[in-house]
């Protein structure tokens, strides 16, 4: 029994070093998002993407603001999956990439990227485009923060898409419990960011057997090209964390997970404004996945505030399966179909 | 023979999955295990704020910047560069209102001489 379990791990390291040997060098061709694109602004860490369409992708441009927690290009990981790819062919397509941020911004709250930057960047985006609104697509935190944008600026969405993203943080499941029993206050006086390596690590007890299954998996399908682009591509993204500015990371924790103000229409931004979700005007497209652990589909259901109407479409799929999996591609024809319509 | 023994391997490993998915799932789930472990950052956090408080005062005695001086002179940076973002703005939207003040009265004249040569307000 125990020789045959030697056996079974030497033939896994055997192909992990193989596959590892083949493909190492083939590490260029995965590169940080695959449409071709020009930043157009930039402040900061933060910069405003312009992907490249064809002359007939005409009408409201749409922006995509991805999760905080990490880089904005798993939407657009490989050709095959690629959401941005996919939209770009239709409409202009921006995005706001949120860069590394360090110790710098540190103390910059979170209303200075879910307000101020977006408004910065829609600014950018009428002197390009000439229109006053957009549409948008947020994903994960970033859904969350296009909503909260919505409210505060409800005359400059016209779509909104939100992507798996948490809006009632009390449903948010195993995330919650950690959350409500996370020492903020030693954090607040000790760190200047949220580590991204220690996000991640954070995001192994979600799913304590993650990293067996996907050891198992790739195990199981590593002789297939397509399975090793894109797994090759993904550990590309798993492997490029970024970490959360420190004052916007206490204020997700407490104004968000901990008093889920959001829902109650009490969060306010720095200057004082409050997000209320009574105001938000955008047509909204809730796309949620049924097996997500991150953004449990009661945690993606909109404020009882907000009465303005809305779709719902639930993927089978997960928080991060949405964007990639099998059923990415059903994902983005939701989205496709919503802002052409 | 060795159809049987990778059976036997594959049960297995099938059991263990199985039961190592559902204790890795209580035990992540488990309200003591998650307080023990915050609790445990918890320490882990004041004693990096201790050292740092420590290494900041050792080196006020040396009379070198500390990093959490340097952090600060970074975040004041950040700072002056959003308010001179926010000042550009500003300005630009002024340009353009200007702009549109002086289209909108470069087309007024055109209506004055009607109204001037019935006489009316020609004086003011």
């Amino acid at each position: 029994m125990i020789g045959s379990l030697d056996t079974l791990v030497q033939h896994m390291d055997a192909v992990t070093e193989h596959f590892m040997r083949e493909t190492a060098s083939d590490w260029g061709e995965y590169p940080r998002g695959i449409t071709p694109r020009e930043e157009v602004w930039s402040a900061g860490n933060v910069s405003l993407l312009q992907f490249e369409s064809p002359a007939d992708a005409e009408g409201t441009p749409l922006l995509i603001v991805p999760s905080l927690i990490n880089r904005w290009y798993i939407l657009d990981v490989t050709e095959e999956t690629s959401f941005i790819k996919a939209i770009a062919q239709k409409r202009p397509i921006f995005l706001i990439d949120w860069g590394y941020p360090g110790t710098e911004v540190g103390h910059l709250p979170l209303s200075h990227y879910y307000h101020k930057t977006i408004k910065r960047a829609i600014r950018q985006i009428r002197k390009i485009t000439g229109t006053d609104k957009v549409d948008m697509l947020g994903y994960c935190i970033g859904g969350t923060m296009a909503y909260a944008f919505s409210c505060l600026e409800p005359d400059m969405v016209d779509h909104l898409i939100l992507l798996t993203a948490p809006l009632d943080f009390s449903q948010a499941g195993i995330l919650a419990n950690y959350a409500n029993t996370f020492p903020v206050e030693e954090f607040s006086a000790s760190m200047e960011k949220m580590p991204g390596w220690l996000l991640a690590f954070s995001f192994q007890f979600i799913q304590p057997l993650g990293t067996y299954q996907k050891t198992k998996m790739f195990h199981k399908k590593c002789e297939s090209e397509k399975f090793k682009k894109l797994f090759n591509a993904m550990e590309r993204w798993i492997s490029d964390p970024v970490d959360f500015p420190a004052k916007a990371y206490y204020e997700l924790l407490t104004d968000l997970y901990q008093d889920n103000l959001l829902k109650q229409g009490k969060l306010t931004t720095a200057e004082g404004k409050t997000v209320d979700p009574a105001a938000r005007k955008a047509k909204i497209l809730v796309l949620n996945a049924s097996k997500d652990h991150i953004a449990p589909i009661p945690t993606t259901l909109l404020p009882e505030t907000d009465r303005a109407p809305f779709t719902q479409v639930t993927i089978p799929s997960g928080h991060i399966g949405i964007t990639t999996g099998r059923n990415c591609m059903d994902a983005c024809q939701n989205v496709i179909d919503f802002i052409m319509n | 023979m060795f159809t049987m023994g990778e059976d036997m391997m594959k049960q297995w490993t099938e059991n263990w999955e199985k039961l190592m998915g559902e204790h890795l799932e209580k035990l992540v789930h488990n309200e003591k295990f998650i307080t023990e472990m915050s609790k445990s950052i918890a320490a882990t956090m004041t004693g990096k704020a201790f050292y740092a408080k420590a290494m900041d005062e050792q080196m006020a005695a040396l009379n070198l910047p500390s990093r959490t001086e340097i952090v600060k002179v970074l975040q004041k940076l950040t700072d002056i560069e959003e308010r001179l973002i926010d000042l550009g703005e500003r300005f630009e939207d002024y340009v353009e209102e200007q702009a549109k003040a002086k289209s909108s009265t470069e087309s007024k004249p055109a209506a004055k001489p009607a109204k001037s040569s019935k006489g009316k307000g020609a004086a003011k």
